[in-house]
């Protein structure tokens, strides 16, 4: 059996189990808190994406230094952006965006950097947009 | 199995990119694109990469919109008083493109993601700067990554960077 869509513009709980205080949220309210854009991103060898949503592409720029691409755009450059960062080998590689690149409605520029602000490539690096889209 | 794409004309893109996230395997491209930023000559050759998801959107076709879609876009975006993006509504209405093959999809990339400055009449410069390559023909390892630069005898069958 094929699912449907329920079109909905609040979602209202009676809360009876815990306050009995009735509750409402507005599904634009949900949207706007999602996740629009993610990726994990492998910076060793030749670089490639673990998995990701949203974005059409990643640029290596040179050690430790990646540019990701977002497919649908961001409203204007302004938006939250979350990073992470997994190295096998070490626990102080840290991500952030790239000094001087100021993020786009559809690029993200970062920087993985050691302790010491030496750039480092990441096993895996992962960049997380909130905000508003095009 | 074959999946049919739906008629997405007219639907928000983000929407298309969920169906097609819950309905496409992603696909990882063998092909790189190694180009230098004439701009930033002392900078080092720069790899894109395509997105496995949005390769499969590519091929899939009926998902993508027109890249002069992304151009119409940024160039409001280049503008002075530009506070946000008005004209969004190019990505979800605009007709969506058919199936590409690899290759062209490619190409759609390099005019979507990498500056014009780069691709535009590179075939005129005085050395290359922008090679579409196999990620096998790109060095292994990353030792010396900052020094890369794309050979300038560089053809199809060898090393590139």
């Amino acid at each position: 059996m094929a699912n449907g869509t329920i079109a909905f513009d609040t979602l209202t709980t009676s809360d009876q189990v815990n306050t009995s205080t009735e509750k409402s949220i507005d599904t634009s309210y949900i949207f706007n808190g999602v996740a629009k854009a993610w990726i994990n991103l492998d910076g060793t060898g030749t670089i490639g994406t673990n998995d990701s949503f949203n974005t059409g592409s990643t640029t290596d720029n040179g050690t430790g230094d990646y540019s990701i691409t977002i497919t649908n755009a961001m409203s204007n450059g302004l938006y939250s952006h979350t990073f992470g960062d997994y190295t096998s080998d070490r626990n102080d590689v840290q991500v952030s965006g790239s000094a001087g690149n100021v993020p786009t409605t559809t690029v993200m520029r970062i920087q993985c950097v050691q302790t010491g602000n030496s750039p480092d490539d990441a096993d895996q690096a992962c960049v997380t947009i909130h905000g508003d889209l095009a | 199995m074959t999946i049919e794409t739906p008629e997405f004309q007219g639907t928000h893109l983000w929407d298309r990119w969920c169906w097609a996230k819950e309905k496409l395997e992603g696909k990882q491209s063998d092909y790189r694109v190694v180009w230098e930023d004439p701009d930033s000559l002392d900078e080092c050759a720069k790899v894109t990469v395509p997105d496995p998801n949005w390769m499969a959107c590519a091929l899939q076709g009926g998902i993508l919109p027109p890249v002069e879609v992304y151009w119409a876009l940024a160039e409001d975006e280049a503008k002075p008083d530009f506070k946000k993006h008005t004209r969004g509504y190019l990505l979800h209405n605009t007709k969506p493109i058919e199936p590409m093959t690899e290759e062209q999809a490619i190409e759609y990339l390099i005019m979507k993601d990498i500056p014009q400055r780069v691709w535009r009449d590179y075939e005129k410069a005085n050395r290359p700067r922008l090679v579409i390559c196999k990620k096998d023909q790109l060095p292994s390892t990353r030792v010396w990554r900052n020094a890369w630069k794309i050979d300038e005898n560089v053809n199809n069958s060898q090393k590139v960077a």
